[in-house]
């Protein structure tokens, strides 16, 4: 089993409270954020690349959607 | 020597009489052993992590399978591959069989005659394109399992077969005692040192496979260069140009036969057990696409190193034939 806390130190409280996510959006978040952990990705320093872009904090489920389209593409595309 | 691969050896009642099955014990020293009724029983066993034992089992299901989307058939309408053995001595953190065994575990089916037989009949309907070393390095456990020399037999013998064997093992001494055919394709997964040791865990480096290469094609042997499957790192163009680079200037005076090259990707079946297995695994936790049932680098990220690669290639391996998977 995959301790738990391997999950909650993935996932930075601070971006999922700035987005309106569905479950299957946590889950891709969820996944993105694992997958930035294991590659030393700095998760910070997105999140506040993406503030100062205005696309976080997002309000709406439509502007959420495009910030982790964002996500996804600065964690898992950027190399 | 090849007994310390295996901490312990199983063999099934019903191959205990089996040529292959005598011929591999002796091979090992005449070891201690444990008779079983089922490879199952040991090969799907909860604590297969504990360490690697050795199972000599007969296949109870099919022995050819067709091959999947996600292989590269090379142009080859009918391609199939041979689950011989299961699982392999290296241990490469993103290797599907992760994703498929549960452990550690080697089974070599000793009926490896049976396997012929079915491919035979296969042959009489149409020309056969197999892998034979599919869920397995069949190179790397030749001293114990010995079935590169009997591919190589086979393939020799049947008009109709062409065999790829493929490999990251750096031996150099199997290659000029094996009877040569022209359909008989040594197929090397070259990767760069980085990969090698950051991922794929006892298996030789860059320079050893290299060498490998340069034996199997100075015996006679087809080869064919693996840079598949390419492995999404931060320093990703760096390190694939320094390898291509390298293989060229080293192997200047062979003849490559053809290059495959290909991105990660795997079942999604197994790369969710992969997850879990490997929860701090960079490779199993890339947050891949999942399209038609296998996980795969986004177009983005795929198209990027594909094309990079096949430039590369364009420059260094000019008029060598080049495949990629999709
Ligand atoms: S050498 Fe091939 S079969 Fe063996 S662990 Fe690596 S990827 Fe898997």
């Amino acid at each position: 089993m995959i301790p738990g806390a391997f999950y909650s130190k993935c996932i930075p409280g601070a971006l999922e409270n700035e987005m309106i996510l569905t479950e299957a959006m946590k889950n891709n978040l969820r996944q993105i954020c694992i997958y930035a952990h294991t590659a030393g990705i700095d998760l910070e320093i997105m999140r506040q690349d993406l503030e100062k872009k205005g696309t976080l904090p997002a309000r709406d489920k439509e502007s959420s959607k495009k910030a982790l389209t964002e996500i996804y593409d600065y964690v898992a595309c950027s190399f | 020597m090849s007994h310390a691969l295996f901490d312990k050896v199983y063999v099934e009642k019903r191959a205990s009489k089996d040529t292959v099955t005598g011929r591999i014990l002796e091979r090992l020293g005449d070891p201690e052993r444990e008779y079983i009724d089922h490879y199952k029983d040991v090969f799907d066993a909860k604590d297969a992590y504990a360490g690697r034992s050795l199972i000599l089992a007969h296949n109870p299901g099919k022995r050819i399978y067709e091959g999947a989307p996600v292989c590269q058939s090379f142009g080859n309408k009918h391609f199939y591959y041979s689950p011989c053995v299961m699982n392999c001595i290296y241990d490469c953190e993103y290797c599907f069989l992760k994703g498929m065994y549960p452990g550690k575990n080697i089974c070599i089916f000793t009926d490896i005659e049976e396997t012929f037989a079915e491919l035979e009949k296969i042959e009489k309907k149409h020309d056969a394109y197999v892998c034979a070393s599919y869920n397995t390095d069949l190179v790397a456990l030749e001293d114990v399992a010995g079935y590169v020399e009997k591919w190589c037999e086979k393939t020799a013998a049947d008009e109709r077969l062409t065999t790829e064997i493929r490999t990251k093992c750096s031996r150099t001494d199997i290659y000029e005692k094996l009877p040569v055919s022209e359909r008989l394709i040594f197929a090397f997964t070259v990767s760069p040192d980085e990969i090698a040791k950051g991922y794929e865990k006892g298996t030789p480096n860059a320079a050893g496979r290299l060498k490998a290469v340069k034996a199997a094609a100075a015996a006679g042997f087809p080869v064919r260069l693996c840079f598949d499957p390419m492995i999404y790192v931060r320093n990703w163009r760096e390190i694939y140009t320094e390898m291509v680079r390298r293989a060229s200037e080293e192997l200047r005076p062979v003849n490559v036969r053809d290059i495959s090259i290909g991105t990660f990707r795997i079942s999604d079946q197994y790369l969710k057990n992969m997850r879990k297995k490997y929860p701090d695994s960079q490779i199993a936790q890339y947050p891949y696409i999942i399209d038609k049932g296998y996980g795969r680098y986004p177009d983005k990220v795929a198209d990027a190193m594909e094309d990079y690669m096949k430039e590369l290639l364009d420059s260094f391996f000019k008029d060598v034939p080049v495949f990629c998977w999709r």
